[in-house]
């Protein structure tokens, strides 16, 4: 290749770049400028791109007692329960996950695809008509208005889609592995443990992160059924900026900021595996 | 009356007035036990000063539990009938006045005049009678209100009218089309009114359609009257000044609700909007536009079958008793606790001058008189409420409602004369309203 | 042999019930809403198809059928076209693309109210930083309305939808193309092909189960997806951004009439089955070779 079609080749390659950029990451990043604006200002038009006098103003009423915009919302509760709920239900979806996954992609049973593709096929069911259903049956249980009854509703969800990646990628590991194992007398769960696991790492990290993320962002059933200020998550303090008669976007932003900033870390060290995770959980679906 | 309250004001003055309503109060009969309430969405300050005002609540009744959430203004429904179908109400739920006659058909809330008999008489010698009124449903009291909520309002540029040669606001139907088109200019059309299928702008416009005679809904026969000329006339008078070029672009109408147009109007890029009593509320008003709020112009001569009013309002925050509350003792002294001047006058002027306030007292607050004048005098003239009826409500009214802003939005966008619209809403609602109601 | 299939039984066990308790119990309910009658919200008589009956003559059930089937499959398809555009991008090694690589799915990290309420704002003609950008660079004459105009509304909400269920689709779709084997691109360069002729017939067939995976995974999460239309634009302007979600929401807690809202749902359900049932046929082979193994 001679040099010109080769500096084409980059400046094409820049722009859609910049393209992709600007569509995906123009929104946020206009939060996150807004999370720097005064009220008067954000009002203002024609609109102002750059804070004109930016203020950390929003960040601190997030975190100051005496300020927090009235719904006596405690910023760092509501992060450390998303965060339980999340940790958690991510755990549960793992190690279930990994079972059932792994029955299905190496043990024989009758019913094995059909109880598989169910599974899939649940995670349609979800929507605005299951609210009440489940409110109800949350608290039958008892289990209304707790962060515990939140990690098991979640992880109810998550666990479909968490098994079908595990299966998937697990069922690219070589059974001689495996075999061979089990040859030198380990049981099939300690094969599955020792041998099978650690190379399915990327799979398991990517459902991870994966449940982890929906958790972390679900609304709908949070907000039906949390009540007590103690036990709500950070979608529901998110969602009180987007009242009806507040155009208070600089909160908004600025907690979109934090909720986002811990979930960003993971995905930063965590890319690489979640990507090939996914990559063996879609390539022979 | 010109109004320029900025923001910083508003936050300002929010500590000083706290404090001073926080003056104790002792109620007479104290229940004891867990007491669980629901309020849902409200302004910024209210939501702020409610929760204040429970600590003021909890401090009085150191043998009452209070169990209070908040919610999400967007999930009152849902919450509520998640509620009622697994019986676990809370005791107390502060809702919608529109919301009244659905919580009773459907058993969620029981009449106060038993259970609160011994505090009614109090709450009527403290709230205006005909705000108190809005509580009550066939010809029992449901709920406490505690402000109304008014339609509808037409605020104005008042360097727009007289640069356009006039000195006093519309008054009528054709007066409102000549200044909206006298007072547009390029890039500033004479006036704004937000059409989305947000609930609030279909009440300001059903506020405009109930001036002309119009009803949504006529309970007696059962049957839905979007059709009537009162309210087809009304959605004209929208063709009309869209026609006449005097609004924004239909199109952008249908996406900016009462928010955007309150913003719109306070960075000057619209002369005038129609809107709901909290006109004021300080949503970016800029500091140099000058401004009054009048009611909204009256029609020539009014086309409806059915009478005329002056304006139809709501209580949207009024506190119910659930017909399952565990303990409606201690649920009548949240209500009674409520009804004091001291709560009351949250909606007296600073922090809260978007609301109309249910308190007699605070309508002597200086800073409401301050800033609404007008509103003050027409209420101490007693004509404030003169002629104002409730806002729609009977069982199935979100079903109308819903109807009637698709046929607002269809008409707005010139899809369908307003007649055709409406005709077809009402066909729609009547089969919607015929499946609720059985 | 019968150990294995134990074992196996113990292992998905979990998974099955928690999966009955919180998702097919709450589903079975709707299934028997569906066929209830609802009168003032009490329950009058089970076993009659009224709800479904009410639903045929509604004639906003039809058009909300027309914009779902551009919601979900316009949705789908774009989604994963997009994706697959922008996968085959990020499959090409630079800094950009690495850092891209990252950064991409910030759209999926915040919770759906937040991005739907940001977007709308964006989004407005007058008042919003896109409206006001177009009109000032003097790309659009007038004030454009995406929300706002019955043609555009539909379309706007799925773009909003692509940006937000995009990236994740074209993370999967860059680390399978990543994965072809260079030896046969190479040898096709060799033959001669065009970076296009390359991608057409070295890279898709070898991507072909990553992308009818991802085609699959997109159309669950598009048609589970309510918050974006609902908060962006409630199902106006007069119906047009009207779709099976936002309706179903609006029967159930609207109107207080959810008999109508759990027919709806059934007949979502029995459509996306259908179409899920599709897949797994389609599918089939995979399974069962890996099965005979």
């Amino acid at each position: 290749m001679n040099e010109t079609p080769r500096t084409f080749y980059w400046i094409g390659l820049s722009i859609i770049g910049l393209v992709i950029a600007l569509y995906i990451l123009f929104p946020i990043f206009w939060l996150f400028l807004a999370s720097f604006k005064t009220q008067s200002e954000l009002a203002q038009l024609p609109i102002s791109f750059w804070p004109e006098s930016a203020t950390l103003d929003a960040y601190k009423a997030l975190f100051s007692p005496t300020h927090q915009k009235g719904q006596l919302l405690d910023w760092p509760r509501l992060i450390g329960n998303s965060f339980f709920v999340a940790i958690s239900s991510t755990i549960l979806v793992v190690f279930f996950g990994t079972l059932a996954g792994y029955a299905f992609a190496r043990l024989h049973f009758p019913g094995r695809d059909l109880i598989l593709g169910g599974l899939l096929v649940s995670r349609m069911f979800q929507g605005a008509a299951l609210l009440l259903p489940t409110y109800r049956l949350m608290t039958t249980l008892g289990l209304q208005d707790s962060t515990i009854g939140l990690v098991l509703l979640y992880s109810a969800f998550g666990l479909p889609f968490a098994t079908w990646i595990i299966a998937s990628s697990l069922r690219e590991i070589p059974r001689e592995l495996e075999e061979s194992a089990m040859m030198d007398g380990a049981s099939r769960l300690q094969s599955m443990a020792m041998v099978v696991l650690p190379l399915a790492t990327p799979a398991l990290i990517t459902a991870a992160m994966w449940h982890f993320v929906g958790a972390w962002s679900e609304f709908a059933f949070a907000s039906i059924l949390l009540e007590s200020n103690e036990n709500k998550t950070v979608t529901i303090g998110l969602a009180s900026f987007v009242e009806l008669f507040t155009l208070e976007f600089q909160f908004v932003g600025a907690a979109a900021t934090i909720v986002a900033l811990p979930i960003m870390l993971v995905f930063f060290f965590g890319q690489r595996y979640f990507t090939r995770g996914l990559l063996a959980g879609a390539v022979k679906g | 009356m010109t109004n320029s309250i900025s923001r910083r004001q508003f936050l300002g003055t929010t500590a000083a007035t706290a404090l001073a309503t926080a003056t104790p109060f002792s109620g007479a009969f104290a229940g004891t036990g867990d007491l669980s309430v629901w309020k849902f969405g409200g302004t910024p300050t209210e939501v702020e000063q409610w929760a204040a005002r429970n600590e003021a609540f909890t401090a009085d009744n150191p043998d009452i539990n209070l169990n209070y959430s908040y919610f999400n203004g967007q999930i009152r429904r849902q919450k509520i009938l998640a509620g009622f179908q697994t019986r676990r109400l809370a005791d107390v739920i502060i809702a919608f006045g529109q919301d009244i006659p659905e919580f009773v058909g459907f058993d969620m809330v029981q009449p106060l005049d038993d259970i609160a008999a011994d505090k009614i008489d109090g709450w009527k010698d403290r709230l205006v009678p005909e705000v108190m009124n809005s509580g009550m449903h066939d010809g029992k009291l449901y709920g406490l209100p505690t402000y109304v909520d008014m339609a509808s309002f037409l605020a104005v540029n008042l360097d727009a009218l007289e640069e356009a040669g006039f000195d006093r606001p519309p008054a009528t139907w054709s007066e409102l089309r000549e200044y909206a088109k006298a007072m547009t200019k390029p890039g500033r059309p004479g006036l704004a009114f937000p059409a989305t299928t947000a609930p609030v702008d279909i009440n300001i416009f059903e506020g405009i359609a109930y001036a002309n005679g119009g009803r949504i809904f006529d309970e007696e026969s059962g049957k839905v009257t979007l059709d009537d000329p009162g309210v087809v006339d009304a959605l004209q008078l929208y063709v009309d000044l869209i026609a006449d070029g005097s609004t924004p672009a239909a199109t952008s109408l249908t996406e900016t609700f009462f928010r955007d147009t309150a913003q719109l109007f306070g960075q000057g890029r619209s002369a005038m909007w129609i809107g709901l009593s909290w006109l004021n509320t300080p949503w970016g008003v800029s500091e140099d536009v000058r401004w009054t709020g009048v009611p909204m112009p009256r029609p020539d001569t009014a086309s409806g079958s059915f009478a005329p009013v002056n304006a139809i309002m709501d209580p949207t925050a009024i506190l119910m008793v659930s017909s399952r509350a565990k303990n409606p003792e201690a649920a009548v002294e949240y209500l009674d606790f409520w009804s004091q001047n001291e709560q009351l006058e949250i909606w007296g002027g600073q922090p809260e001058v978007a609301r109309i306030p249910a308190g007699k007292a605070a309508w002597d607050n200086e800073e409401l008189a301050e800033v609404w004048p007008n509103w003050v005098e027409a209420y101490n003239e007693g004509s404030l409420f003169e002629g104002a009826a409730p806002m729609p409500r009977f069982i199935g009214v979100s079903a109308i409602e819903s109807a009637l802003g698709t046929a607002i939005q269809q008409a707005v966008l010139g899809q369908k004369t307003p007649l055709e619209a409406l005709t077809e809403a009402t066909k729609a609602a009547q089969t919607q309203i015929d499946l609720i109601r059985g | 042999m019968q150990n294995d299939r134990l074992l196996a039984y113990f292992m998905i066990l979990p998974v099955v019930i928690a999966v009955l308790a919180f998702v097919i119990g709450p589903t079975y309910n709707v299934g028997t809403l569906s066929l209830t009658k609802i009168v003032m919200g009490q329950e009058r008589g089970f076993g009659t198809f009224s709800n479904f009956t009410a639903l045929t003559a509604d004639p906003v059930f039809w058009l909300v059928l027309k914009n779902t089937a551009i919601w979900i499959l316009g949705g789908t398809l774009l989604c994963v076209l997009v994706g697959l555009g922008v996968g085959a991008f990020l499959s090409v090694d630079s800094r950009l693309t690495t850092g891209l690589r990252a950064l991409i799915l910030l759209p999926w990290v915040l919770p759906d109210v937040v991005t739907a309420m940001a977007w709308k704002w964006m989004l407005h003609g007058q008042v919003g930083i896109i409206g006001q950008t177009l009109e000032t660079t003097g790309l659009t004459e007038e004030t454009i309305s995406f929300l706002g105009d019955p043609n555009l509304v539909m379309w706007t909400l799925v773009v909003v939808l692509i940006w937000r269920k995009m990236p994740l689709v074209a993370l999967i779709l860059c680390a399978a193309i990543r994965s072809v084997p260079d030896d046969q691109i190479e040898a096709a360069r060799m033959d001669g092909a065009t970076a296009f002729e390359r991608f057409r017939f070295v890279v898709i067939p070898n991507i072909a189960f990553s992308l009818t995976a991802v085609t699959v995974i997109s159309m669950i999460w598009i048609t589970a997806e309510f918050a974006l239309p609902w908060i962006m634009t409630g199902g106006g302007p007069a119906n047009s951004s009207q779709i099976m979600a936002t309706y179903i929401y609006q029967q159930s807690f609207e109107f207080f009439n959810w008999g109508i809202a759990s027919a709806m749902s059934v007949i979502n359900l029995v459509m996306l089955a259908s179409i899920v049932a599709l897949y797994l046929y389609i599918n089939r082979r995979s399974w069962a070779s890996e099965g005979s193994k």
